[in-house]
C-alpha cells in the first residue's frame, strides 16, 4: 500500500517537474530562437509547429495530472472507508 | 441571400436561443445562490463551454487573427502556449481552492479573501483590483464589437449606439436569467466560435490556393512574420514571459473565471474540464492564425478595421459573413455578462444584510457598472490585444493574496498589503504616473519578481509550519 503511495507522489512530482521544465523551455531558444523559421513542418515556420507541439504537451501533462490527482483523491476516500 | 439577410436571420436565431435559456434560467431562480452560481453543480460539457467562453472572446474573435497579420507567428507562443500552462495550473490550484471553500464557504472570491483573512479590507483590496482591471476590459469587448458592427453597417448605427444596444441586451439577459442563463449563452457561444473560426480559417487556406502557399505567402510578405520577435519587434523573450505569467494566473485572480472552477459539481469534473479547457484553446487559437496570414498578404499595412471587416465578412460567402458578425455578437456578449455578472458577485459577497437586500443592491450594482462600461467604451482605443493584456496582468498582481487565502490556514495580512501594493504601482504606470521599464526590466516582469522574492518564500515556511503544527 505505501509502496503505491510513494509511486503515485512519485509520478505525480515528475509530471510537476516536467510542467516546470517544459515552461522554463518554453522561453529559450529551443522554441523560440530569434528569427529562424527552419525546419518547417507541412509548411508551418518553425516557431508556430514547435508552439503548437509545446501547448499539446501541457495538455497532455495537464490529462496526466488530473489522473493521479483523481487517484489519490479515490484512495484517501478508499482509506476513510 | 445578401449578407444583410443572413445576419438578420441567424441573430434571429441567436435571439430565440437567447429568450429560451433566460426563460428556462428565470424558472428555475429561486435562491439567490441559485441566481449567482446557479446551484454550484455544472457538469464538464457545460463547465468547458462556459469556461471556454469566458475565456474567449471578441478578444479571440477579432484581436488573434490581426495580431497574427501584424506581429506573426510569435502570436501563438503568446497565448495558446501560455493557456497550455494555465490549465496545468487550474488542476493544482482548482483542487485547493475548492477544498479551502468548503472549509469557508463561497459567496464570490472577495467574500472568501474576507473570511481566509479574517479581514474585511483584503476582500475589498480584491474587488478593487477586480474593478479597476475588469471595466476596460469588458469595455474593449463592447468597443471591438461595435467598431465591427459598424463597418459591417455604415449606415445603421453609430458604434456609440450599438455598444449602448450590446449593454441593453446584456443587463435584460442576465437580470432575467441570472447565471445559468450566462452558463447557456456561453455554451451557445463557445460551439459557435469554434465552428464559425474553423469554417472562416478554411475558407482562408482555400483563398490562398492551399496549406503550403498560405504559409508561403504570408512569409514572402515579410519573413520575420515567420519567427519571433516579428515584424515590430513586440514578442521579446520579457514580453512573452510577463505575458504567460499573467496569462497563468487568469484561473486564480480572474472572479468570473475562479468562480467557474468553484461552481463545478465535482473535483473530477473540474479536473476534466481542464483538460478539455486545453483542448479547445488550441483548436480555437490555430484558425485564428489561418486568418491572421492570409491576412498578412492581402491585407498588409491596412487598418484593423478594414482587415477584420474584409477578412471575416467582406471576402466570405454572405452566409459564413452573416454568421461570423452573429458569432462575433454572440462571443462579446457571453464575455462581457460574465465579467460583469462576475463583478456583481463580489460585490455581493462582500455586503450584509438580508437575502433580498443584498440581491437588491447587487442587480443595482450590476447596472450601474454597465453603465460605466459603456462610458469606458466610447472612449477607448482599438488595440484589444494589448488592452486585454494589461487586463490580465493587472488582476495578476493579486495572485499571492489569492494563494495564500487558498494554502493557508492563517494567511498573514502582508499578503494583501503586498499585492495591492503592487496591483496599484501597475496601475499608477498604465496612468502614466510611473515608468514602464526600470533599467530595460518591463514594470510587469520586475513587479513579478518582487512579489515572488517577498512572498513566495514566505507563504512555503507558513504552509511548512502549519503543516508541522496540524502533524504535532
Amino acid at each position: 500500500m505505501d509502496n503505491r503511495r510513494d509511486r503515485q507522489r512519485w509520478r505525480r512530482r515528475a509530471v510537476w517537474v516536467a510542467g516546470a521544465v517544459l515552461a522554463m523551455a518554453t522561453f529559450t531558444p529551443l522554441f523560440i530562437p530569434s528569427g529562424r523559421i527552419h525546419p518547417r513542418f507541412i509548411g508551418m515556420p518553425y516557431t508556430l509547429w514547435a508552439g503548437i507541439a509545446v501547448a499539446m504537451l501541457f495538455v497532455g501533462l495537464t490529462a496526466a495530472a488530473a489522473r493521479l490527482d483523481s487517484e489519490e483523491e479515490s484512495n484517501r476516500e478508499g482509506g476513510r472507508r | 441571400m445578401s449578407l444583410r439577410t443572413w445576419v438578420y436571420l441567424l441573430g434571429g436565431v441567436y435571439f430565440v436561443l437567447l429568450a429560451l435559456a433566460a426563460r428556462a434560467s428565470w424558472r428555475r431562480h429561486r435562491t439567490s445562490d441559485e441566481f449567482m452560481f446557479a446551484g454550484r453543480n455544472l457538469g464538464v460539457r457545460l463547465g468547458l463551454l462556459t469556461y471556454a467562453a469566458a475565456l474567449f472572446s471578441a478578444f479571440t474573435f477579432q484581436g488573434m487573427p490581426d495580431f497574427f497579420r501584424l506581429h506573426g507567428v510569435g502570436a501563438w507562443m503568446f497565448l495558446a502556449v501560455s493557456d497550455g500552462m494555465m490549465v496545468l495550473l487550474i488542476v493544482a490550484f482548482g483542487r485547493a481552492i475548492r477544498q479551502r471553500v468548503r472549509e469557508l464557504g463561497f459567496n464570490g472570491v472577495a467574500g472568501l479573501m474576507s473570511s481566509a483573512y479574517g479581514w474585511r479590507a483584503a476582500g475589498w483590496m480584491m474587488f478593487a483590483s477586480s474593478f479597476i482591471f475588469l471595466v476596460p476590459y469588458v469595455a474593449i469587448q463592447i468597443r471591438g464589437i461595435s467598431i465591427f458592427l459598424r463597418s459591417a453597417f455604415p449606415d445603421l448605427l453609430t458604434p456609440a449606439q450599438w455598444a449602448a444596444l450590446i449593454v441593453l441586451i446584456m443587463l435584460t439577459f442576465s437580470e432575467i436569467g441570472g447565471f445559468r442563463a450566462i452558463v447557456f449563452a456561453d455554451a451557445i457561444q463557445g460551439l459557435s466560435l469554434l465552428l464559425i473560426l474553423w469554417a472562416i480559417g478554411l475558407a482562408c487556406v482555400r483563398a490562398a490556393g492551399g496549406w503550403a502557399p498560405l504559409w508561403d505567402g504570408m512569409l514572402a510578405v515579410d519573413p520575420a512574420l515567420g519567427s519571433v520577435p516579428g515584424p515590430r519587434g513586440l514578442f521579446t523573450v520579457q514580453f512573452l514571459l510577463a505575458s504567460a505569467i499573467a496569462i497563468v494566473m487568469i484561473p486564480v485572480t480572474q472572479p468570473q473565471l475562479t468562480t467557474r472552477l468553484v461552481v463545478m459539481k465535482s473535483t473530477a469534473a473540474m479536473h476534466r474540464m481542464a483538460v478539455a479547457v486545453g483542448v479547445f484553446a488550441i483548436l480555437v487559437i490555430f484558425p485564428t492564425a489561418l486568418i491572421g496570414a492570409l491576412g498578412a498578404v492581402r491585407y498588409a499595412g491596412a487598418p484593423t478595421d478594414r482587415f477584420l471587416a474584409g477578412a471575416l465578412l467582406h471576402d466570405r460567402a454572405p452566409w459564413l459573413g452573416g454568421l461570423a458578425l452573429v458569432g462575433l455578437f454572440a462571443a462579446g456578449l457571453s464575455t462581457t455578462n460574465a465579467q460583469l455578472f462576475a463583478l456583481g458577485a463580489e460585490l455581493r459577497s462582500m455586503l450584509r444584510g438580508t437575502d433580498r437586500a443584498v440581491m437588491m443592491a447587487t442587480r443595482a450594482a450590476i447596472l450601474v457598472f454597465a453603465l460605466v462600461v459603456f462610458g469606458f467604451s466610447v472612449v477607448m482605443s482599438d488595440q484589444l490585444v494589448l488592452l486585454a493584456r494589461t487586463s490580465f496582468t493587472g488582476t495578476s498582481m493579486m495572485a499571492p493574496m489569492v494563494f495564500g487565502a487558498v494554502a493557508l490556514r492563517r494567511p498573514p495580512r502582508a499578503l494583501a498589503v503586498i499585492s495591492t501594493a503592487a496591483m496599484l504601482v501597475f496601475f499608477a504606470a498604465q496612468l502614466g504616473l510611473v515608468t514602464g521599464v526600470v533599467r530595460g526590466v518591463r514594470l510587469d516582469l520586475l513587479l513579478y519578481l518582487v512579489l515572488a522574492i517577498s512572498t513566495g518564500p514566505a507563504l512555503l515556511l507558513a504552509r511548512r509550519r502549519e503543516a508541522a503544527a496540524g502533524a504535532g
